[in-house]
């Protein structure tokens, strides 16, 4: 019993020593990039785990000629919130395999940095848009869903199929008369935010 | 031959009311982790089935753009990508919602809360008018309590424009502007709540319901702007407003749902 306390109190006390001449101060510029290199790590190492831990049904989507399917993942510390994203994340891939539009956009230019010695450079700039107009959000049915916890957040992954028969077409073609202009109006909208959203984002 | 001509008539409205109206036997589930309450899981899962039957009735809409900026100079390349994903439910509205089964179970490592529920949604009838446009924002998106904010907005022709609250939790829109500061005129262009003649009269304050346990609070308000006078009720349950609604006419109003969040301070 004695030998037991006493390699306890050798175990405690060279664990406190350790960390006192290990450590750096707190508080130091050390002990910051100590601290930044800690949360690097558990960042490499929560990707490492969602790579890892992708369900299989993710990993190969099912393929057939009457539906399309799509996996998305989403992240949140609530639960809830996780599957919203992770829905939402499948629906997109959903929609761009249905019907989206790309275009893109390549711009050279020269700019002068106007210090002390002039100096010229070239600069190229690429804008790809990828919108989808008008998403077909109908009758698509979840296959799949996987919740793991990520640290202190829930990974979400949600398969879903979208069937592609005549009978959801005509759904389709039915809400398109309905709605064509009153969704064409509201995405034109939306650009129209997005772009003034990336014009700030360029002019800052 | 009369009787029969009644049946027929009968017949042909029952065949035009059915066109718009739709009822779902509907199973959705919410997770039900440990830091929420199995009442909100289930709520959150009662909402998840009416967002399933508006999408089963083909009412869901998505929107979703990708835009990829790309610069390529002596110190390298760099880009940046802006997603923005729209999911949203429109051209119709929820008549009714009876949960007749709600149990928890366990699926894998986590509970959910799971409910059967039998939904009836009905679809305006008639077309936007595309002509009739309306925008509005509010002043803060994120607020703390006490701090007062606006709603601005514009029409692209001369409507009624009136502010609605929402209760999440009885289903309930309540009439805020027209009140006694504000009276009610027609506008084409642009409008602000409250105006410039009454922002001396009164504000719209944030402020968090005195039972409110919460850190944050989010809320949505409506903006309506109707071609002919449309009467409010001081409160009224969403089905019977939107029933109200439908009843003018689809190419006679324009709505938008505004969402903010208050914190506590």
């Amino acid at each position: 019993m004695k030998h037991l306390f006493l390699s306890t109190t050798i175990i405690v006390l060279s664990g406190v020593l350790s960390a006192c001449v290990t450590g750096p101060k707190p508080g130091s510029p050390e002990a910051a990039i100590k601290i930044a290199q800690e949360v690097k790590e558990e960042k490499e190492d929560a990707v490492e785990q969602i790579v890892s831990d992708i369900p299989d049904w993710c990993l190969s989507i099912p393929s057939s000629n009457l539906a399309r399917h799509a996996c998305g993942s989403g992240n949140s510390s609530n639960l809830n919130m996780a599957r919203t994203r992770a829905t939402l994340d499948a629906k997109r891939q959903l929609a761009d395999m249905i019907d989206s539009e790309i275009s893109s956009n390549m711009e050279d230019y020269l700019s002068s940095l106007g210090t002390g010695s002039e100096q010229v450079k070239q600069q190229s700039e690429i804008i790809t848009k990828n919108v989808t107009i008008e998403a077909k959000l109908t009758g698509y049915k979840q296959l799949q869903i996987e919740a793991q916890n990520i640290g202190n957040k829930y990974q979400i992954y949600v398969l879903l199929e979208y069937p592609i028969g005549q009978a959801n077409q005509a759904l389709v073609n039915q809400i398109k008369q309905n709605e064509t202009l009153n969704i064409q109006e509201n995405a034109d909208n939306a650009l129209k935010k997005l772009e003034a959203e990336i014009d700030k984002k360029k002019n800052k | 031959m009369l009787p029969l001509f009644r049946r027929s008539l009968i017949l042909f409205f029952l065949a035009i009311e059915a066109v718009f109206a739709n009822t779902f036997q509907i199973r959705d589930t919410a997770y039900y982790p440990v830091n929420i309450s199995q009442q909100e899981a289930c709520e959150t899962a009662k909402i998840n089935a009416q967002k399933q039957a508006m999408s089963k009735a083909g009412l869901e809409k998505g929107r979703f753009a990708d835009l990829e900026i790309c610069t390529d100079d002596e110190a390298g390349a760099k880009c940046s990508l802006i997603q923005e994903s729209q999911s949203y439910y429109e051209g119709g509205y929820l008549t009714s919602t009876k949960i007749f089964r709600q149990d928890v179970e366990n699926i894998g490592n986590e509970r959910q809360c799971v409910v059967h529920a039998e939904i009836t949604l009905e679809r305006f009838k008639g077309n936007p008018d595309p002509n009739f446009a309306l925008s509005a924002e509010v002043s803060h998106k994120k607020m703390f309590v006490n701090q007062t904010f606006s709603i601005s907005g514009e029409t692209t022709k001369e409507a009624y424009v009136y502010l609605l609250g929402y209760l999440h939790s009885k289903d309930e829109f309540y009439s805020i502007v027209p009140n006694s500061f504000e009276t009610m005129n027609k506008v084409q262009g642009k409008f602000i709540f409250p105006s410039k003649n009454s922002n001396s009269k009164y504000a719209l304050e944030a402020l968090l319901p005195e039972d409110f346990q919460n850190e944050q609070l989010s809320e949505i308000m409506l903006v309506l702007a109707t071609k002919d006078k449309f009467s409010l009720l001081n409160k009224e349950t969403a089905p019977n407003f939107y029933k109200r609604l439908n009843e003018l006419g689809r190419d006679r109003w324009r709505k938008i749902h505004l969402g903010y969040t208050i914190f506590r301070k």
